[in-house]
């Protein structure tokens, strides 16, 4: 009986219904946009150390890993190759050459790590294929071989990025509604070559005012950038004997990560034509990168690769990024400190609705009260109301955070970039919000809970009511 | 005004319950918002603050074309009044003097490219604390076969130590920590632990000729506190710089690539070695906080006294632009977040008004039906809804106090894994919560602008009212 | 009869002569640098030279004693400054070795180092080690003709062979036509701009032959606006007797 009393008090106050299964929907939307958002952040940070650059586990010689020598190759090869691919999990791998070499141009030179890869195989296990700048030619194929791909930082620390200003660009740029006046102080410029963005932007900032610049500028710079793809670049190593050996490779494109340590360093290259270099038929593998399918496997996946493999070092992303690893663990704590401040929020955000709820009904109640009905029923009853409402409202906000948070995690949540004192930045950040499916049960139980728990005060409070007080009118 | 004031005031003690429920949600609303804050600019504040510290600090003094170009040949002459000067500029805590260059170091047959940083042993303390780095306990082969031969160490304790072979610890407590043995084994056996793990190692000191070897280098050289490293390179215009050093310790850099190459030495050594006379290449400035209004400030003191017209002071965020960027945005996704508690807590104020409203409804009924103008009653319900607002408002800043005073100087101890880490870096490992600032008054008006929005509602509901359905409760 | 043995003879060898002389009047391009070239390398030298690095607002003197053997052997031996002073570069081949008497240490520069400038100098130590490639790497054509100083001479431009390990984009070289001085090297990067050009001048006698003396080196990136590098050849003797024994690690630390 208590079931259609209160299932039939939900309908007949429509108004109070709609709060307090509102106030579940917003708590699953709010927990799981947060943990949604959390996530995001998480992984963009983790996502780039490891797509770009570390993978989930790299294994090494145990020297290699205190100088980049290349004799320092990854022992027993091939028994390592079989244990990899009897890994459960197991998503990806590819075996690289690296060295360290000399990159020279006319201009300048520096050290580089430089990479033999197989292009095609990377693919499975680097996003660098898909970081290319745009006008920054095409990522490395097998059929050029004499190719070599650097990043954005290289191309500047050698010269390689150059700015210049020509007829056609002062055209495009008419296009896009740059005044005459600015146009025409382009023009003294044309066909100087500038080859650094250093270089450039003094030149800019002496011919332009500061409002010119900060208007223009960007776009300036943009159509001006001319990054030499096809040039040629030198690459200096020592081959197997310590004889310095040198070959020339071609730009064949520019690629830039958020980690400019990582890009400074690493220059790509086909494996085959490397080993042309340091001579003999064997392509030497300095280095072997494993992708799983789950990055929370990597430590089991060390181990047993430890074991087998023993004779190198084995190592997981924790260990070969570890300031990515400690923001990780960082966030976390830092994470649930907030959901729990803001499930707090919510168990008093309904306590307090609920106790209002409970003031409204005072006359009905009381009406019941003297009707006959014991109080444990009417606990029983509101308890119920709330149960059913809590689950209603669950439905709907585990319905809508999930379409939330799928139509987020595709557009992304753009900041702006206000601070505190409302200054804008002009910092836009992007987070993509993604939850796993454990996290959204986890949030919606704890949601769930919270509203049950939160209504038991005011239930009880309910029950102290005297129904003589409760019968007289405001 | 006055009388509709009184009335006001009367109607909120004339209900205490309604009272004290409705003041109640925008209470918890600031209270929540204010600890949320709270905590994230202090747990992330502390950070940014450990990482500024103790990388670039606040400000540096450079050629002003030594950030383009790290050579030494962008350095400038080393000035004690100019540094007298700076410590006296408002919000400067310290000032650490560095002469940073590229050499090749060696040792034996092998050679590596090394950074060398030349620094004040007395004020880098203050800064990147060498000495809190320093390798005092080392598992080695040998210590662990001292540990099998000599003592009564339990075989699985004997294991635990056997599976941190090459790890090295700047203090016991590390040592304790990774290990990680149970109390009474700890007391046992931690002291002949600890003494066979325990190698030779010391300091800089004034103006010694020694240096100190990251670990891994060290690793590399094959070299220990006594032996000699060999250093050999170019110097300032280009001069050759060739030396034999002894090494009087081994540290151990928290980040793997700098502890592959990093070389520590004073810098009148330094100076010698790169016939860099009376030169440094930066002046490292720590200020009091890192709020853009200090470090502007700061940054035009300094700027202001400093003599040489080559040099010049660059605040953190512009020699590390990218981390600057790293950290807003990651600010924005701190913002982002309270803006869902925002949400939360707006629903809990607005909810609680509405059924307050709801359980007014016949008293409103009867007002109006006695003749009380609409708008009279709006007003009066808008000065309650004020009076409720400020109450709670107030309460709840006043109940957050105690609390983030609390946590900001006794913060939470963060334990485990991460604590070793963040203390590997040299922080503290510690979330505490920001002392009282603008945010608190922020936060206070954003709850204020809620109650308003929240009595937007009612108010229409009090000009939609029909008293003849209202007075039917 | 014999009057006409004689005269064919006579012919003949006129004939000869002058074919030997045409040849020598008009040898191609690559031949020209081949000449330029072995004129200043000889079979072996030795020497004293000055190098003086110019930098906006300082300069340095480095002298030293430099024996060379062919294009694969030669051997430095600073003699000033104080700091510089005792050390010793080998170069045997493409390897470089330097010697630092006053660490006791010998190094063998590994390709990491090769682009680090020589001794603070606008050459690198690459630059020291291929600075005879010009004949084997490149293909020459003359492209025209200049005086410079007095001395005509014929403009040949450096195009660099697919496989050669070269930076450059191409090389000019100014070579007299008469004497095969090289008075002149620009060098331009792939996109046709000047990095770096050489100039020779004071043509002095030198051991058994006239050379240029002075050879200034200049960079031409913006940033290194005011900087160059002189050296000044003050005696070198050609041709003398050394073998590539001379050219050796253990001969490094005894050389004076």
């Amino acid at each position: 009986m208590i079931w259609s009393v209160a299932w039939k008090n939900i309908w007949r106050n429509k108004k109070r219904s709609l709060v307090v299964i509102f106030a579940v929907t917003l708590g699953i939307i709010a927990g799981v946009l947060l943990v949604g958002i959390m996530e995001g952040w998480f992984r963009e940070r983790l996502d780039s150390a490891i797509y770009n650059e570390v993978s989930h586990i790299q294994i090494h010689n145990k020297e290699y890993v205190k100088n980049e020598e290349i004799n320092l190759t990854v022992r027993n090869p091939d028994e390592t190759a079989q244990s990899i691919d009897s890994l459960p999990g197991l998503s990806a791998w590819v075996k690289r050459t690296k060295i360290i070499a000399m990159a020279n141009t006319p201009w300048a030179n520096t050290g580089v790590l430089i990479y033999g890869i197989d292009p095609e195989k990377e693919k499975s296990i680097t996003n660098i294929y898909k970081k290319i700048v745009t006008d920054g030619g095409r990522y490395l194929t097998a059929q050029n071989p004499g190719d070599i791909l650097i990043s954005d930082k290289t191309a500047e620390i050698l010269k390689l990025k150059q700015y210049l200003i020509s007829d056609s660009i002062i055209r495009e740029l008419a296009v896009k509604k740059v005044p005459a006046t600015v146009l025409a102080k382009l023009e003294t410029l044309k066909d100087k070559r500038f080859r650094s963005p250093k270089d450039f932007r003094e030149v800019l900032k002496k011919e332009f005012s500061k409002k010119e610049l900060d208007r223009y500028g960007p776009l300036i710079t943009e159509k001006a950038l001319d990054y030499r793809i096809r040039n040629k670049i030198q690459i200096s190593i020592s081959d197997r004997e310590g004889n310095p050996i040198q070959g020339i490779f071609r730009v064949c494109g520019i690629y830039k990560t958020t980690n400019t340590g990582f890009d400074q360093t690493a220059v790509f290259v086909n494996a085959g034509e490397l080993a042309k270099l340091y001579g003999g038929d064997d392509l030497l593998t300095h280095e072997i990168a494993v992708l799983l399918d789950n990055m929370d496997q990597a430590e089991v996946m060390k181990e047993k690769l430890s074991h087998i493999s023993g004779e190198n070092t084995v190592r997981t992303w924790k260990e070969l990024a570890p300031d990515a690893a400690m923001m990780n663990d960082f966030m976390i704590i830092y994470y649930f400190i907030f959901l729990g401040i803001i499930m707090l929020a919510l168990a008093f955000g309904i306590i307090n609705t609920m106790l209002m709820t409970i003031l409204e009904r005072t006359k009905e109640l009381g009406m019941l009260m003297a009707i006959g009905m014991n109080r444990r029923r009417i606990f029983g009853m509101i308890m119920l109301e709330t149960i059913f409402l809590t689950f209603v409202g669950a439905a709907a906000g585990m319905l809508s955070g999930w379409t939330i948070i799928k139509i987020l995690g595709r557009t992304g949540i753009h900041f702006a970039g206000w601070g505190e004192g409302f200054e804008a930045i002009g910092y836009a950040a992007k987070v993509y919000p993604v939850v796993t499916p454990e996290f959204f049960v986890f949030t919606t139980i704890m949601v769930i809970t919270t509203a049950i728990i939160s209504s038991l005060w005011p239930a009880r409070k309910a029950l102290k009511l005297n129904p003589v007080d409760a019968l007289r009118t405001v | 005004m006055n009388q509709e004031f009184k009335i006001a005031w009367r109607n909120l003690w004339r209900n205490r319950r309604r009272t004290i429920i409705t003041s109640a949600s925008v209470f918890f609303a600031v209270f929540f918002a204010v600890i949320m804050r709270s905590y994230q600019l202090g747990a992330y504040d502390h950070m940014i603050n450990n990482f500024i510290e103790s990388f670039t600090g606040y400000l540096q003094v450079q050629h002003e074309k030594y950030q383009d170009n790290p050579l030494i040949d962008y350095s400038f002459d080393q000035n004690d009044a100019t540094v007298a000067e700076i410590l006296k500029v408002k919000n400067v805590v310290s000032v650490a003097p560095h002469l940073e260059s590229f050499t090749l170091a060696s040792s034996g047959t092998q050679t590596k490219g090394v950074a060398v940083i030349a620094i004040d042993p007395v004020k880098e303390k203050n800064f990147s604390d060498p000495e809190g780095k320093l390798v005092k306990y080392r598992i080695t082969d040998n210590a662990v076969q001292q540990l099998k031969d000599g003592s009564a160490l339990p075989d699985d304790v004997l294991e635990k130590v056997k599976k941190n072979l090459g790890r090295a610890y700047s203090s016991p407590l590390r040592l304790e920590r990774e290990l990680a043995l149970s109390a009474e084994d700890n007391e046992l056996h931690m002291p002949k632990i600890l003494q066979c793990a325990e190698i030779s190692n010391g300091y800089l000191a004034g103006d010694d000729e020694g240096i100190l070897v990251s670990d891994r280098l060290a690793g590399y050289l094959k070299v220990a506190a006594g032996d000699s490293v060999i250093l050999m390179g170019q110097g300032y215009h280009g001069a050759s710089a060739n030396g034999i050093f002894p090494v009087r310790g081994i540290i151990k850099m928290p980040s793997p690539e700098i502890d592959n190459k990093l070389i520590i030495m004073t810098i009148p050594a330094a100076q010698t070695f790169f016939d860099a006379d009376g030169k440094i290449t930066s002046l490292v400035v720590n200020l009091t906080d890192k709020s853009s209004r200090t470090i502007r400030a700061a940054k035009s003191g300094i700027n202001a006294l400093l003599h040489d017209k080559n040099t010049t002071a660059k605040t953190w965020y512009e020699l590390n632009p990218i981390m600057y960027q790293q950290i807003k945005g990651d600010s924005q996704s701190g913002i982002a977040m309270l803006g869902v508690l925002y949400f939360i807590i707006f629903f809990g104020i607005f909810g609680t008004v509405l059924m307050m409203v709801s359980e007014r409804k016949r008293e409103f009924g009867v007002l109006v039906a006695i003749g009380m103008q609409k708008t009279k009653l709006k007003r009066v319900f808008t000065i309650e809804m004020i009076l409720l607002g400020t109450i709670g408002l107030v309460g709840g800043l006043l109940a957050s106090v105690p609390l983030i005073t609390y946590f900001c100087y006794h913060p939470i101890v963060l334990k485990g894994e991460l604590a070793s880490m963040m203390e590997d870096w040299g922080w503290e490992a510690i979330m505490p919560t920001a002392p009282i600032g603008s945010y608190f008054y922020w936060q206070a008006v954003v709850v204020l602008f809620m109650v308003a929005l929240a009595t937007i509602y009612p108010l229409r509901q009090i000009g939609r009212l029909k008293e003849t359905e209202a007075l039917k409760g | 009869m014999s009057t006409n043995l004689f005269v064919t003879i006579c012919l003949l060898a006129f004939f000869l002569i002058s074919f030997q002389e045409g040849k020598s009047q008009n040898p191609d391009a690559t031949e020209i640098v081949k000449r330029a070239q072995d004129k200043v390398n000889g079979l072996s030298s030795k020497g004293t030279m000055t190098m003086t690095i110019v930098r906006p607002g300082w300069s340095r003197e480095v002298t030293m004693k430099a024996w060379s053997l062919g294009t694969d052997f030669s051997l430095i031996y600073i003699t000033s400054p104080a700091k510089d002073a005792g050390q010793v570069f080998l170069k045997r081949y493409n390897d470089m070795w330097n010697w630092m008497p006053s660490i006791n240490r010998m190094i063998k520069i590994p390709p990491s180092m090769m682009g680090q400038s020589w001794m603070g100098s606008d050459f690198t130590n690459d630059d020291l080690v291929k600075m005879n490639s010009m004949v084997d790497d490149y293909q020459h054509h003359i492209i025209g003709n200049e005086v410079i100083n007095g001395y005509a001479c014929h403009i040949i431009e450096l195009i660099p062979n697919p496989e050669a390990a070269v930076v450059w984009g191409k090389i000019l070289v100014w070579i007299s036509k008469t004497e095969y001085y090289e008075l002149r090297a620009e060098y331009y990067d792939e996109d046709g701009i000047l990095a770096n050009y050489m100039t020779s001048g004071e043509i002095k006698l030198m051991g058994d032959r006239m050379l240029p003396s002075k050879m200034v080196m200049i960079p031409m990136d913006a940033e290194k606006e005011g900087h160059e590098t002189r050296l000044e050849m003050m005696d070198t003797q050609f041709n003398i007797k050394i073998g590539e024994e001379f050219f050796s690690q253990q001969n490094m630390k005894t050389v004076r």
